[in-house]
């Protein structure tokens, strides 16, 4: 029996007040949608990325899964068992099972606590290992694991003493000593060098492999996602639009705005100029979205229908599930072939 | 390894306090005054309490700084009264800091009901008019060392309250909070044992000024003769030299010199931490 | 004679305990209407050099020597009258967060007019204020962003805004320090074809400083690589992002991952940046080059020419050993 993780129309709205310029006394409250509605699935052991820009709400969503905050509706199933009721049952229990590694590694640890005293305080917690000797035999093992060696040199460090790199290293490696059945990695490696993002990326792969861990990689990095994620989903103001298998969506993309996504979305190697969609006016922050589709109002091939309601999400013979109504008309793809997307042979 | 790292701190606490004059000093007549707090009793020439024949007897001489009405050697008196004032400043604004911090950080950490809540207790609390309130209490329950300690500190914890509350607010955002609550930390552990650490610089800094706020307001209630009457303190021998001021000005200035050093001392002390610890704070973000 | 003729430069902040060598030898011509990108890990002085030629870093700490030549004349020996006169009307920068450049509490409007009456103290209002809205449909933003306020733009509108005011005076080289770092991936290639566009109708030469090596393979034509404080290598950017020369590049280049094709091996680069406070007696590179030999160690690499406008620092480009 595998172990899946389902999520199910997770929401979150946020309530921001806004005072209205004209007239100061007049203080409206809007809502921020920052995840409208968020459903997947997950098995054990893939890994999905999740790519999108600021405000599309990828970041929120990663909070959500772990819980880290409330959802204003909706909920994660772990094998069928919502997230609420594991945590409330036992706390310690859900956190070893379901872990995050945030984007910056400078302020994931505590900046009082040497590295010593960061991992075997995680490892008390859990009652890992019977004596503190054994923890901290544990503790070694994994910095050694970490390229951090001699572990001695690194135990009485403060993360301040340490790069990017391997704060990062230990951030995944401390998560992973708790085995959990689902990690995810919320923009792992965007501040980070680029000579060092592979080797994190690599150690990501490595450990969810290894712990047979579900990953969801959240990034704006659509390179680096493709790289490590057998799915993709695209989120754009807190929706999923398209779903599937990663080389199919990068290939052969669906939406109209992953198209454009894609298409903006330059290749270091200079003989691969792409035709870039252009998308007209601002990225948009999920206030006052609908009611027809949220991508209408900047989408060049929108059509009345589109402004109205939101078009569901629809399974494609490949398999890739995409929200628009222009793939209701048979061969939808019409309209995509003709505007440029990016053309790549099939391997 | 662990040799040379403490080194390399001693080292760099070191150049700190080089590079900050305010701290140098502080810390010079800091030293100063806990050496007089310490060592003082046994360098008065005289018993403090014994009374003298020669009464009024002007600075100079037999005795140093002169002797009051009843014949009180006043130096030896200003050398016993060090260690009462620097007691009560200091406890009294450690309990001050206490207070403070944790219903700060429980409103700031906490936020939602227990903020309002704290907040109103905070409002209220700033309404009152301290001083009056002291006397108040000193006069219900009596004017011992304690009661002066502990009713300072009631009435003075706003302010810390206040800067821990602040602090946690903008804490308790930080990424490490959050981490530590998907590694599966409880919120009271994370509240003491990563929210007040890294939250408490502002504190200690307004602390030590605390201190020297204590020991004034201390120094006013003896004055007004509400201050413990077993020990020796600085406000008491100046509320007794008033009488005769000016023609024995002795009795008045000197114990008010002792006092204006003593505030002197902890106001360097704070800004000095102040300006140290706050740099410090923003480079670690 | 070159736009900008960058010769030897070597800039190092002084600091009571030690000296860094922040940037190390650095040479680089650039005519008018080039487009060059400048790649670099944090660490690499791409942002010193930038901002050294700049001359905005603060002079009492830094010793810098070497020659950087604007139309001929060294920005290194003017006065401040005269970079006054050059900074804006013949170079002008964009900077990574904008938002901070500008002040909160004038609107936009007025303050580019300030800063077109920095120069031009006597134009009448009417033409300077028309000027400003030429400036602002150049970048495509429309006139309402002139009586705005920075805090109401989006980040890309503040980008626009500074691309705006960097061209307020039609400056023959402009330098985009991370100008697009901070923006989302469609705002930026907007901006980017923007920019490009308007090299070409203006007749600019652009430098590029980025740590993203795909922002300047599709918008540079040449690619300075650096690190450590020093060029590794500099060529077209047909030459260097597709059959790079020098080790460092080609670590560099496979830490990107491929859009399309093989998943190929993603690779790092192993090791750390050396000590910038000690003057490297070797290849700044050879602790971390797969391919280091013992001389390495032991002597400086010259930049050699390879190709046409292609050099390279490595003693093994002769051998062609190091090519995989």
């Amino acid at each position: 029996m595998s172990e899946t993780i389902e999520v199910r129309d997770l929401v979150k709205y946020y309530i921001q007040k806004q005072v209205s310029q004209k007239n100061r006394k007049n203080s409206r409250s809007q809502t921020v949608k920052a995840v409208d509605g968020v459903s997947f699935f997950l098995n054990q052991g893939e890994i999905l990325g999740i790519i999108g820009e600021s405000g599309c709400g990828k970041s929120t969503l990663g909070r959500l899964l772990v819980r880290l905050e409330e959802p204003t509706s909706g909920d994660v199933y772990m094998d069928g068992v919502p997230t609420s009721t594991l945590l409330k049952k036992n706390r310690l229990a859900f956190r070893r099972k379901c872990q995050i590694i945030f984007q910056n590694p400078f302020d994931t640890f505590d900046p009082r606590y040497t590295i010593r005293r960061i991992l075997m305080s995680a490892l008390k917690l859990h009652s890992i290992g019977e004596t503190s000797e054994e923890r901290l035999k544990i503790s070694m093992d994994i910095l050694e694991k970490a390229g951090l060696a001699p572990a001695s040199d690194y135990l009485d460090r403060y993360p301040f003493e340490l790069s990017g790199g391997q704060l990062q290293r230990i951030s995944i490696l401390r998560s992973m000593l708790l085995d959990p059945q689902f990690l995810v990695a919320d923009e792992p490696v965007s501040m980070l060098d680029v000579s060092v993002r592979a080797d994190i990326i690599r150690m990501l792969l490595e450990q969810t492999r290894e712990h047979h861990a579900s990953l969801v990689f959240i990034s704006h990095d659509i390179a680096t996602t493709r790289y490590i994620s057998d799915r993709v989903a695209v989120m754009y103001l807190g929706r999923i639009v398209e779903i599937g298998q990663t080389d199919e969506i990068l290939h052969n993309p669906q939406h109209p705005y992953t198209q454009a996504l894609i298409s903006n979305s330059p290749d270091i190697d200079p003989r691969h100029k792409k035709e870039a969609v252009i998308l007209e006016g601002e990225p948009p922050t999920p206030i006052n979205t609908g009611p027809g589709c949220y991508f209408a109002p900047r989408c060049r091939f929108a059509r009345p229908e589109c402004l109205q309601s939101y078009p569901p999400m629809k399974e494609l013979p490949s398999g890739t599930k995409v929200s628009c109504f222009l793939l209701d008309k048979e061969q939808g793809m019409n309209a995509q072939e003709t505007s440029g997307s990016n053309r790549e042979e099939k391997k | 390894m662990a040799k040379s790292r403490t080194k390399n701190r001693i080292h760099a606490i070191w150049h700190t306090i080089q590079g900050n004059s305010q701290l140098k000093v502080g810390l010079i007549l800091l030293a100063v005054l806990l050496f007089v707090a310490i060592f003082g009793p046994m360098l008065a020439p005289y018993n403090p309490n014994r009374l003298y024949s020669e009464t009024f007897s002007a600075p100079g001489g037999k005795f140093f700084l002169g002797t009051d009405n009843l014949g009180h050697d006043i130096w030896s008196q200003i050398l016993y009264g060090a260690s009462t004032s620097l007691e009560i400043g200091v406890i009294a604004a450690v309990i001050s800091a206490v207070i403070g911090i944790a219903v700060g950080g429980i409103a700031g950490f906490y936020g939602g009901l227990a903020d309002r809540i704290l907040n109103e207790i905070m409002n209220m609390f700033l309404m009152l008019p301290t001083f009056f309130l002291i006397l108040l209490i000193i006069a219900t329950f009596g004017s011992s060392m304690m009661n002066v300690m502990i009713v300072i500190g009631l009435t003075s914890w706003v302010g810390n309250a206040r800067l821990m509350r602040a602090q946690a607010i903008s804490i308790k955002e930080r990424t490490y909070i959050k981490s530590s609550i998907a590694i599966g930390e409880d919120r009271f552990s994370i509240l003491v044992r990563h929210v007040l650490p890294n939250g408490i610089f502002p504190i200690i800094a307004n602390t030590t000024m605390n201190i020297s706020g204590a020991i004034l307001t201390e120094a006013g209630l003896s004055f007004l003769g509400l201050g413990d009457p077993n020990v020796i303190s600085w406000g008491q021998i100046i509320a007794n030299g008033k009488s005769y001021l000016p023609r024995c000005w002795w009795i008045c200035t000197f114990p008010g010199i002792a006092t204006i050093f003593t505030v002197l001392t902890f106001f360097l002390l704070g800004e000095g931490l102040n300006r140290v610890l706050s740099p410090k704070m923003d480079a670690n973000k | 004679m070159s736009l900008l003729d960058i010769r030897h430069v070597n800039i190092s902040y002084k600091m009571p305990e030690k000296t860094v060598y922040a940037v190390q030898d650095v040479s680089m011509s650039i005519e008018e209407q080039d487009s060059v990108g400048i790649v670099g890990v944090s660490g690499s002085g791409k942002s010193t050099l930038a901002m050294g030629i700049l001359r905005l870093l603060p002079e009492n700490i830094i010793d810098v020597s070497g020659e950087a030549l604007l139309n001929g004349r060294d920005i290194f020996k003017m006065d401040e009258k005269e970079l006054r006169n050059v900074r804006w009307t013949e170079m002008s920068v964009v900077f990574q967060k904008s938002m901070n450049a500008l002040s909160p509490v004038h609107r936009i409007g007025t303050q580019m007019e300030d800063i077109y009456h920095t120069h031009y103290p006597n134009e009448p209002k009417e033409k300077v204020r028309n000027r400003i809205y030429d400036l602002l449909h150049l970048v495509n933003l429309s006139d309402r962003v002139y009586s705005s306020y920075p805090h109401e733009l989006s980040g890309g509108m503040m980008q626009r805004v500074s691309i705006a005011l960097s061209l307020i005076f039609q400056p023959k080289l402009l330098i985009l320090d991370e100008a697009t770092t901070a923006l989302d991936v469609v705002t930026q290639t907007q901006i980017l074809n923007e920019i490009m566009d308007l090299e070409k109708n203006m007749k600019i030469a652009r430098i590029m400083i980025t740590h993203d090596m795909s922002v300047v393979s599709s918008t540079c034509k040449k690619v300075v690589v650096m690190y450590a404080g020093r060029v590794m290598e500099q060529g077209s950017v047909m030459d260097v992002l597709v059959s790079p020369r020098h080790p460092y590049t080609q670590g560099l280049l496979n830490s990107f991952p491929s859009f399309t094709g093989e998943k190929k091996n993603l690779r790092g680069i192993k090791g750390n940046l050396p000590d910038m406070s000690i003057y490297p007696k070797g290849c700044v590179f050879a602790d971390r080059c797969p391919f280091a030999k013992p001389h390495c160690h032991e002597e400086l690499p010259p930049l050699k020419q390879i190709g046409d406008g292609w050099d390279v620092a490595c003693f093994l480009t002769e051998e062609e050993i190091a090519h995989e």
